[in-house]
């Protein structure tokens, strides 16, 4: 494939999967609690944790954004985090789903009700993840 | 910008830590900080209670319904709606919350009486309406937090 057009596909991974992290991150740091009553209904983790990952979670999803957009030299850093964090959601929300549990997925901030279609916006967003953590270390794009 | 192997080892770690201190930062800056000690686990109960919403039970939903004077409002989706619900129940579902109360806002006064459920006292979607409509300017909702599968279960569709 030309570089030209693979280079321009990677820059349009990264500002995508970065505004999408970008908007989960906002929601979920203005509402820690709302978000930890998320975390806590997939009846994943226990107690104390929930807390510290509603606390953490959202700002990992903020500083992979920024450094998925910045010229950062973290920036394959970021692309394994956030590949890491969508195979994990996808995980959680698959056995959430097989479990029965009638929760909000708690994905964006939102109280959008879990289902299927759910999994498959996840998996959609795991390509350009998996693709730019394979070419963005090939083909670098400022 | 290639890195190495051990740069993007360096990156992560990097990453992890200022999300923990500007996470550790965000709680403390809270004029509302979340409690270390926080009791997920005491359930979805406690929760509706501290946000100040009455819990219904089955036999006094059961009353309720057949008194006739609350809206009774179903958080779940219209699928799930569709199969079923409690008798009277107008849906509004969480996930298009804008659109259906469009609908339903004609005939809510500011202290229409409301009651909000979903499926299960493990579903938190009816506390989530319950928390939307109070915003809305509708205060006065209870929560049917048994929800639909006790009433199916109890009473019957």
């Amino acid at each position: 494939m030309n570089t030209k057009i693979l280079r321009g596909l990677i820059w349009t991974a990264r500002v995508f999967v970065a505004g999408v992290f970008l908007y989960a991150a906002w929601g979920k740091i203005l509402d820690p609690r709302g978000f930890g009553r998320d975390i806590h209904n997939y009846q994943m983790v226990s107690d104390g944790w929930v807390t510290l990952t509603a606390l953490f979670l959202p700002w990992l999803e903020l500083w992979c954004a920024v450094a998925l957009l910045a010229v950062s030299p973290f920036r394959r850093s970021a692309w394994w985090l956030i590949t890491g964090m969508m195979v994990v959601f996808t995980y959680a929300k698959i056995s959430a789903l097989q479990r029965g549990l009638d929760i909000s997925c708690g994905c964006t901030g939102s109280d959008d009700p879990m289902t299927w279609m759910g999994v498959a916006e996840n998996l959609v967003l795991l390509v350009p993840c998996v693709f730019a953590l394979v070419c963005d270390h090939r083909w670098p794009t400022r | 910008m290639k890195s190495s192997p051990s740069a993007t080892c360096f990156g992560i770690v990097y990453l992890i830590a200022v999300s923990l201190v500007t996470g550790l930062m965000s709680r403390g800056l809270s004029s509302d900080p979340l409690p270390w000690d926080h009791a997920w686990s005491e359930g979805l109960r406690e929760e509706v209670l501290a946000a100040g919403f009455e819990v219904v039970d089955t036999s006094e939903m059961r009353r309720l319904v057949e008194e006739g004077r609350h809206l009774i409002l179903d958080a779940r989706s219209m699928q799930e709606y569709d199969m079923g619900q409690i008798p009277g129940a107008m849906p509004l579902p969480i996930g298009d919350f804008e659109d259906h109360f469009l609908g339903i806002a004609p005939i809510l006064s500011p202290d229409s009486p409301l009651i909000a459920y979903c499926s299960s006292a493990e579903c938190d979607q009816a506390l989530i309406l319950a928390e939307r409509l109070r915003e809305a300017g509708y205060p006065n909702v209870k929560i049917y937090l048994d929800g639909w599968k006790a009433w199916n279960a109890e009473v019957g569709p």
